[in-house]
């Protein structure tokens, strides 16, 4: 079940970045003409690769809102336990990035653009499911803030890749008051995203 | 723990927002560095973190981890106050640790922690019927060893708590990335005081998997299925052993989970125990109320 689950994740996942590139493809043609890129793109797609190798889905939407400034949200689901208890989780975040310099090596946009190092700010707000034999153990729920600093890289064209390394304060709570809250200072979160920009 | 869904949520969010966090939540009482084996001073202390009211709660003895060689009681304080806030009195204890607490060393001071519990319930508002243990990785062996083999005689306390006498076993066991067999497991040649070629003996003798029988307390067995130290194998065994005994035992596996490493919610890796995560707390929030229950 979970090895399914796996791979339906990551041929959707492959599907959705693969359409997207060829959607860009088809638009932006011109674009591979010559360098520079004549416009900056002002959207990105993203996958977190490292939820896809644990049974997961998470992507995250980037818009450009200004010159330095990126704001967007993502939103995911996590399976997990498998042996005598099930779990799923879903999670839906916002963050916002302050591009640094707005360039990368390897990119060919003309001016700046949603690449380079970034400072990030997010919250996330989760919930998460354990169940046993079709009973429901219980249900947490989560609310986490952090900050983060990164790295975006234009690898190919408009794919990017873009690991970061942040910190932060999470906050478990039970919606029916049966655990007390619960505080987490999460010192290493470490992230790595891939997708497309359009 | 009165407040409405909505009014939960806001508290939530707004405790989160700040460094002041831990100020929000329910109140508890709590006992620093109660010593329950006076011989050795600060190596056989407790923190008891418990509920304000006079009880008697049902208790959780946490053990931290380590490697047999490291680690303090201070792993699980936050875990052990969010229990107090529950409704569960919580130890998070010191034991001796290599060289000094080599097996069955530290077997025995976990054991006499339990057992200075039980003869001081009162005192701390302890239910002494309903005592179960809690520990991740060294602490889960430890927790492990009395759950399965407190009798086992080379394992007997001769701490003034336990009076010289076999100390019954916890309730329930919270068993998180346990090394549950030590045969052909090579990462505990120095706690065990040689390898396995050397002391067979000792490598059966503190396994838990190898006391399994019928009549044993209730196993939870967390771990992480990409742990790389204690492979969740281990836990599969011992559970698939348990339950053909006729015992009630269950694992959780945290999928993408290491030894120190989890996957969160985002997707992204944090630095973080398998038994801390969200899942592992439903799940052991659940054990425990099944198991040891709450507030009467």
């Amino acid at each position: 079940m979970k090895r399914r689950f796996v791979i339906v994740a990551s041929g959707l996942a492959l599907s959705l970045l693969l359409s997207l590139s060829l959607v860009v493809h088809d638009v932006r043609a011109a674009d591979s003409a010559g360098p520079p890129v004549a416009t900056p793109p002002r959207n990105a797609l993203s996958l977190q690769l490292i939820s896809i190798v644990n049974s997961g889905v998470n992507v995250q939407y980037d818009r450009l809102m200004a010159p330095n400034f990126s704001f967007g949200p993502s939103l995911g689901f996590r399976k997990s336990g498998g042996a005598d208890i099930d779990v799923l989780e879903s999670n839906f975040g916002i963050e916002s990035r302050y591009w640094l310099i707005g360039r990368e090596p390897f990119s060919r946009f003309d001016g700046r653009a949603m690449v380079g190092p970034y400072v990030s700010a997010r919250i996330d707000f989760g919930i998460t499911r354990d169940t046993q034999n079709g009973h429901v153990l219980g249900t947490q729920m989560s609310v986490a803030e952090g900050v983060a600093l990164g790295m975006r890289f234009v690898i190919v064209r408009r794919f990017e890749v873009t690991p970061s390394a942040g910190f932060g304060l999470r906050t478990d709570f039970d919606p029916r008051g049966r655990l007390a809250p619960f505080w987490r200072g999460e010192l290493g979160r470490f992230a790595l995203l891939a997708g497309v920009m359009f | 723990m009165g407040r409405s869904f909505s009014a939960r949520v806001a508290l939530a969010i707004a405790c989160s927002a700040t460094l002041l966090a831990p100020a929000c939540g329910d109140s508890y009482v709590e006992h620093a560095k109660v010593s329950y084996d006076p011989r050795f001073g600060d190596s056989t202390i407790m923190d008891i973190y418990g509920p304000t009211g006079d009880g008697p709660f049902p208790a959780v003895l946490m053990i931290h981890g380590g490697s047999w060689s490291g680690g303090n009681r201070t792993e699980y304080s936050d875990p052990a106050k969010r229990l107090a806030r529950s409704g569960y009195v919580a130890a998070s204890i010191e034991y001796r640790l290599t060289p000094a607490g080599k097996y069955p060393v530290d077997v025995q001071d976990c054991l006499c922690a339990l057992a200075f519990l039980r003869l001081h319930a009162s005192e701390y508002h302890v239910d002494p019927a309903r005592v179960a243990a809690w520990g991740y990785s060294a602490g889960g062996h430890l927790v492990s060893i009395i759950g399965a083999a407190a009798d086992e005689p080379t394992h007997t306390p001769d701490c003034p708590a336990a009076g010289g006498a076999p100390v019954a076993p916890p309730a329930a066991v919270i068993a998180g990335a346990a090394p549950e067999d030590f045969r052909g497991w090579d990462w505990a040649s120095d706690y065990l005081g040689g390898h396995e070629s050397e002391r067979p003996e000792i490598y059966v003798r503190a396994s838990p998997i190898t006391h399994v029988r019928p009549g044993m307390p209730p196993f939870l067995f967390i771990n992480g299925d990409a742990d790389l130290i204690v492979p969740p194998d281990m836990a599969r065994r011992m559970r698939d052993a348990m339950v053909a005994s006729g015992n009630d035992a269950s694992v959780l596996v945290i999928t993408g989970g290491g030894h120190l490493v989890n996957t969160n919610k985002t997707g992204a890796w944090d630095v973080e125990l398998a038994d801390l995560t969200p899942e592992a707390w439903v799940a052991a929030i659940a054990f425990l109320d099944r198991t040891v229950g709450r507030r009467p």
